[in-house]
This record gives structure tokens, sequence and C-alpha cells, in this order.
């Protein structure tokens, strides 16, 4: 997929709470405990719809990127909120003119969960090499529901943002070199915290094959990796993802972590966008990102620009 | 919770890998077939995938194979038994 660049990051975000007033963890000391412990502090909860809160995002993308009204030729839209409500065709439906796009046709990227993102960035990467449009809006925005927060087998604590960025073949931000999706339909058969045995070995399966997938076609050793940059979890599954994929721990980015918790499929992308702003990346580098549903599995190899990161 | 013999040459490799994968303040705990393999064994998720990634590598095999049979595992001697019944085809020579 050489040739395509993933730039003009931007997100949109709940206002910051301390996972103390989480309602489930409030009632359960042992389990705040369990999350204190793994590097968590703090949540994002929203008042505005998902679908606001992509709209924040989307507007900022389109407007770093110098993009013009009606420009646009996709929009791929990724959420896991949408189809819980019945009315969900048309609220979403009016997404391109809510961000003065009324052009640009609207891909749903929906069921892949928490790895939407790697999804609608594999879909981006076929939509710009088929030269059916030359700029692709990702969006990926989520919110969780009835304050339930605390996801099934209580591995991560949910938060409500968006995030989006612009794939196109103009250079900026980060090249995107390989992108890999694999699933496990078994894995839809298990509950996570029941069945952790072969939960977890299906997800060690698919998620070492997708890592040998993204550094074998790119011709990359894994010692040149600089960074691997996941859903925001667990130090505990940080560590996890770290060990299956032989990459050493500290190479992990946690910054984001204690500050944001899990921002459904939009972690990842903002956590290049921190990565980007904290100076902390040069040009060149390598990243291998992962995101993961609960038997969706996608992972990419990404190079910083040149002229990355921008002042 | 399967009625079937469990060699003893099979319980003797797989109790190492277990130790091994244990944190090494822990490696002389005595492991029964009755302990749950989270909560009384490993303790965490990472220490369930770092004898997962030892069991595969060991037995040159992909546990996911027989996954269906391998969600039925909650114990230890559960694994045990999953082991006796799906390991013999895939055991290294």
């Amino acid at each position: 997929m050489s040739g395509i660049y993933l730039h003009d990051i931007q997100f949109a975000v709940g206002e910051s709470k301390p996972i103390e007033e989480i309602h489930q963890l409030s009632a359960n000391e042992a389990l705040l405990g369990k999350f204190r412990n793994d590097g968590l502090q703090r949540y994002r909860q929203a008042h505005q719809t998902h679908l606001d809160l992509a709209q924040l995002s989307a507007q900022k993308t389109l407007a770093s990127a110098g993009v013009k009204p009606g420009e646009l030729g996709a929009v791929l839209f990724c959420s896991e909120t949408i189809h819980r409500r019945p009315a969900y065709m048309t609220e979403v439906g009016r997404f391109p003119n809510m961000i003065g796009q009324p052009n640009a046709y609207l891909y749903g990227c929906y069921l892949n969960a928490c790895s939407n993102f790697t999804t609608a960035l594999k879909l981006g990467g076929a939509l710009l090499k088929s030269g059916d449009c030359d700029q692709v809006l990702l969006v990926t925005s989520d919110k969780a529901q009835s304050e339930a927060r605390v996801m099934p087998g209580a591995i991560a604590l949910l938060s409500d943002g968006a995030a989006s960025c612009l794939l196109s073949k103009r250079p900026g931000g980060f090249q995107v070199n390989v992108v890999a999706c694999r699933s496990n339909a078994d894995l839809f058969t298990i509950e996570p915290g029941v069945n952790q045995v072969a939960f977890l070995a299906g997800m060690v399966n698919c998620v070492k094959k997708l890592f040998d997938q993204v550094l074998s076609e790119a011709r990359v050793d894994r010692r040149d990796i600089s960074w691997l940059v996941s859903n925001n979890y667990s130090h505990s599954i940080y560590d996890s993802f770290a060990g299956i994929g032989s990459f050493p721990s500290e190479k992990v980015n946690r910054e984001n972590l204690a500050d944001y918790s899990h921002c459904f499929a939009a972690d990842v992308l903002i956590n290049l966008k921190t990565m980007l702003e904290s100076q902390n990346l040069e040009p060149g580098q390598r990243l291998v990102t992962l995101s993961s549903g609960q038997g969706y599995f996608g992972s990419s190899l990404l190079q910083v620009a040149k002229g990355e990161p921008s002042e | 919770m399967w009625n079937v013999t469990i060699p003893e040459a099979l319980r003797s490799r797989i109790l190492d890998l277990a130790r091994e994968t244990l944190q090494p303040h822990r490696r002389q705990m005595a492991i029964t077939d009755g302990m749950r393999l989270k909560e009384d064994i490993f303790l965490n998720s990472i220490g369930i995938i770092n004898f997962i990634t030892r069991i595969e590598d060991e037995f040159d095999l992909e546990l996911v194979g027989n996954l269906e049979s391998l969600s039925q595992v909650q114990s230890y001697g559960d694994f045990l038994a999953f082991a006796a019944i799906h390991f013999k085809e895939g055991e290294k020579a």
C-alpha cells in the first residue's frame, strides 16, 4: 500500500473524569483497585452524541488539511454505537452535509468493534488505489451506552470519543506501508471473561499471525519497529500484545491510558496524534499498530513521513 | 471433566512448562488438578498467554485447532485432560 498517507489526525473526546465516578466502580472497591493498579486513572464522558463528536473531529481534520466544501469523494464512517439506535440511517446519513461535504459517498464500517479503524484503513487504501477518489475521510466515533463502561471480562473502561484523519497520496503524517486484517469467527461463541483460556488462545493466534504478516509484507525486522500502538486497554494487555509479538515492552506506546482510557476504535488515531504532538517521533521511524474487537483484529505498519513531526 | 487417562510423561512435561511461566517466586508452588488456571495458578491474562505460547512452541501445535473443546477448560486438570485428548498427533517426536 505504499504511496498512501494517513494525515491531519484530529480527535474530539468527552470531559475528563476520575474513574472513581463510574457507577460500576464506585460500588466495587476490588474492581476499582484492579483498574487503578493496571494504570487507569481517568475516562472521558461526553454530553454530545457520537455524531456530534464525529462532526467536531471531522471538521478539524478537513480544516487542517485544507479540504474545500464539496471536494471530498468519500467518508468512511466507523461506529459501533449507531446500530443500537433505530434511527441510525437517517441520523448518520446526514453526516456528509453536517461537514460540508455533500458530494462524499458515506461508507459505513460497523461490526468490527474496536478494530473498525484498521478495517477502514484497509478499505480507504483500496478506494485510493482504485482511483475512485483521491482523498478519503476516515472517522470513527463511539459513545458508551447507559454509563455501562466496564467492558466484558473487565478488560478495559470505555470512554466517549471520536477521531478522524484524511487518507490520500499527499505526503504527510504517516505513510501506510501495510494493512492486514484477520478474524476468528469461533471467538464469537466464547465469553471472554468465562472461557478465558480459549479466548486468549484465539487472540494469541490471530495477533501473532497479524504481526508476522505485516512485518513480512513490509520486509521489516521487528527490531526496526520503534513503537507498537494499540487500543488503550490496560498495562497488562499492553504487555500481552508486546509479548505475543516479541516486541520489547518499553516499545508499547502507553501515554494516553491513564488520561483517556479506551475510546473504542478511536484509540489508535488518538495515540498517533499525541505521539506526533509530543515530538517523540522522527521521520522514517516505523510503527506497528494493533486494533482488536472480540473476534476481529487489524494491524498496520506505518512510517513517519518526511517533515514530521511538523512545527 | 473428560473421563480420560492422563499419561504421566505428558503430565510431567506440562507441569514443567507451567512452572517455567510462573513468576519466579511462585515456581515451587503446589499445582493440583482442581486449581483454576487464572485465579489460582497464573493470576492474570499475561500468565495464561505465556503458558499458551510456551505450550504451542513445545508441542508444535495451535490450540485454536480445538477451540470448542478448549472453551470448556477451566481448571488445570481440565487442561491436562484436553492435552491428553488433543496433543498426541501434534506432539513433537
